[in-house]
Formats: structure tokens, sequence, C-alpha cells
């Protein structure tokens, strides 16, 4: 049903919109991104996948 | 040896439980210390990524703390590197995790988004009068720096007519949503036809109140599209910087 | 199966997926620091917070001769400082093999100042 597709997509970027980048940083020792020169992720981040890999849903029907 | 934990949020229950939520699809724990709790669950290794299942997986430990807790959410995606980085984390930020919870307690935030019509919006734009501003001089001639000016003028002015909008349109929908809220946040044209993003914190037994002014916004700005969505825990709000380990 | 309700008119879901995607952040920029690239990286990284500088100037500049808030003495001078600065940064740009796409490294709260 294309409106069910349509809410569930809507949902995972609601859901993207509100948890990523947002919340408490919490920065440690272990860091994988180069914490030298990164500016932005300051926290334990996590090698993240692209957004292509976020919403497979969203481009297979 | 140390094991690797992946942090969701900080709770203010000082009671160490293991809960399987199967919405979550997955075994939490929360680890207590000195009246906190950091709710985690085992990270096999760096590798969760930004794959849809764990977004939803997340989300849900998170919808389940929010029902039964007060919690302050964490970063997605960070992880700790053992017990003793949780115990260090609460020894060192736990007079600030207690300060934010306090803030949180019995609330919840909503999130509204408006789309325009940013054709119509540009239109509208053109056919008002063009370019408003007298321009004191002709691009076209004068010195270097006035022409280098003027022509960026001309080149911006759109933009900046089209900004202008949106602000305005933007405070007719949050001054009366922040109004019914603790907190709120705003952040406008995120893309040119997302001209608005609202993130409010509100105590829970406001939010039917919320939403009927939400209603009344939106039959009242129908040439705008809405969306609403909540209740979440306080993702916008929670904005504190910790440093995990011995420096 | 999500409790935070999603409120919104059917017809609208479409769109409202479309620019969210767009909103919602790709990759995010890491910055490599291994030898071969901590030169471009460094570059990278002063580029666009010196690109993010010439726009505040630049949005500054714009919206004071929309009030008509400049004298012709200082539209010439701000307009000469910006032309400059733009031309530098076309220039270390190059000299870096940069393309402008490349200087859009997410500034987070930084980046929020446009």
């Amino acid at each position: 049903m294309e409106s069910l597709t349509e809410q569930k997509n809507v949902t995972l970027l609601e859901i993207l919109d509100h948890v990523l980048d947002k919340g408490v940083v919490i920065k440690g020792e272990i860091i994988i991104s180069v914490a030298d020169v990164d500016l932005v992720y300051l926290g334990l981040q996590l090698v993240l996948a692209s957004v292509d890999k976020v919403m497979p849903e969203i481009w297979d029907e | 040896m140390n094991k690797l934990f992946y942090l969701y949020g900080i709770i203010d229950s000082a009671e160490s439980f293991t809960l399987t939520l199967p919405e979550a699809g997955r075994e939490i724990f929360n680890l207590a210390d000195n009246g906190l709790g950091m709710v985690v669950s085992r990270a096999g290794g760096w590798e969760a990524g930004l794959l849809s299942e764990n977004l939803y997986a997340h989300n849900a430990v998170m919808e389940y703390l929010l029902e039964h807790y007060t919690v302050l959410p964490v970063r997605y995606g960070t992880i700790v590197a053992g017990e003793k980085e949780i115990t260090d984390l609460i020894n060192c930020y736990g007079g600030e995790f207690k300060r934010q919870l306090h803030r949180f307690r019995g609330k919840v935030e909503m999130g509204v988004k408006v789309l325009w019509n940013i054709e119509q919006e540009q239109k509208e734009y053109r056919e008002s009068e063009t370019s408003g501003v007298s321009i004191i001089q002709e691009p076209g001639s004068g010195s270097p720096g006035h022409r280098y000016l003027l022509n960026k003028y001309q080149e911006k002015a759109p933009q900046m007519q089209l900004r202008r909008k949106a602000e305005q349109a933007a405070a007719l929908i949050h001054n009366p949503l922040a109004a019914r809220s603790e907190e709120a946040c705003r952040s406008i044209l995120r893309t040119p036809a997302l001209m608005f993003s609202g993130a409010y914190l509100l105590d829970r037994r406001n939010v039917d109140g919320f939403r009927a002014e939400y209603q009344h916004l939106k039959k009242n700005l129908p040439k705008y599209k809405f969306l609403l969505s909540g209740p979440w825990p306080a993702f916008s709000f929670a904005n504190i910087n910790c440093m995990a380990g011995s420096e | 199966m999500v409790k935070a309700g999603i409120e919104c008119e059917p017809e609208y879901l479409e769109e409202f997926v479309q620019e969210m995607e767009r909103a919602a952040p790709s990759v995010p920029q890491k910055i490599k620091a291994d030898p071969e690239n901590v030169e471009q990286g460094l570059a990278k990284l002063v580029l666009t917070i010196v690109e993010l500088l010439r726009k505040l100037m630049e949005k500054q500049a714009l919206r004071r001769v929309e009030r008509g808030a400049l004298t012709d003495e200082e539209i010439e001078r701000v307009g000469l400082t910006l032309m400059k600065l733009e031309e530098k940064l076309e220039e270390l740009k190059q000299v870096f093999g940069l393309e402008d796409e490349e200087l859009n490294i997410d500034l987070g709260p930084l980046g929020n100042l446009m």
C-alpha cells in the first residue's frame, strides 16, 4: 500500500531526525574517527554507514 | 576484560536491572550507581551503524525508557569501553546528569515540521515589488567594489526575501507552540521546501493542549503542510558534553 | 510499532519524505589525517571555516545594502574586500585541489550560524 510505505518512511525519517546528532555527547579515550581534527563528532562515534544503507526500504518497493 | 557497551541514555533509577525488549530485539541493562542508571546493551564490535533496524531498536529502547523513567538521551552511536568507563562517567558527571534529569522529569518532546510551496512563494515574491529596495547605483556601472557588491545583492536578494518570509511564517507557528512549552527551539529552511522545523519540551500533562494548539494552527494556515510527531524523549534538548576516561 | 505518533495528511507524506531525506545529514565527514592526507584534510577544514566566515560577512553586508545603511565609500570598500576574499578562496581551493562541494564539512553548531 503506497500510503503505508510512505508512513513507514516518514516514521523512520522522523526517528532519524530526532535521534541523530542529538543528545549527550560522551567523549572517550577510544576514538575511531580521527579526533584530533574532528570538529564535529566528539563522541565515541561509530563508523556510520552511508545514507543509502539507512533507507533500503525506501528505495526498494 | 573490558566489555563494549552501547549506551542509550541515562535514567533516574538506581536499581540495576536486565530486561529483554522484544520491540528492540535485544537485552538492555541498567548499570546503576549513585542514584543514576546508564542503560546499555552489549555491543559486539564497532560495527553498528545507521542501519534502519538499529535505528528502530534504539528508538524502541528510548520509548520504553520514556514510558517508565525520566531519561536523558545520549548521542546515537555512543559506545563506552567498559564498566569502568561507566563508573567514571557517573563519578565525573553524576551531578550534571542529575540536573538534566531534573530538568526533564515528567516532560516530553514534541516535533513540528512545516512544508511550504517554494515555487508559489517565489512567484509571489516576483509578482510583488521586485527587488524592494532602491539600489544606489546601477550594478553595471561604477567601481569594482560597487559592482561586485551590488551584483551580489541582485543575485541574493530573492533568497534573502524568501528567508524573511519564512521567518515571519515561522513566528506564526512557533510562538503559540512555544507558549505552551517549557523550552522550544526551531530552525528555518533546512531545505527550500522544509520551511520550519521545531522541537518543544513540555510537561506530559500538557500534550493534549499542545496538540489542540497545533490543530488550530494547521486550520488557520491552510497553505502550509504540517507534520506533528511525539512524544519523544528530550533528544533536542539534551546538550551536554562529557569526557570519559582519565585525562 | 513506534509509539511516538506521527500525524500528517496522507497526501503530504511523500513530500515530507522527500524533504526530510534532503535535510538528513549524509555520511559524516571524517577528515583523514594519515600522512598523505594531513595537508588536504586540514586545508578542507580551514577553508570550510573561512568560507563560512565569508558567507557570514557577505550576509551582513547585503543586509546593510538592502537597508541602504552603507555609504558609497563603504559599499566600495566592503565590496572590494569581499571580492578579494572570494578570489583568494578560489585560489586556495585550486592549490589544494578542492572542489566547492568538498567544503561542506558539517560544522555542527557552527554551521547553524548561517
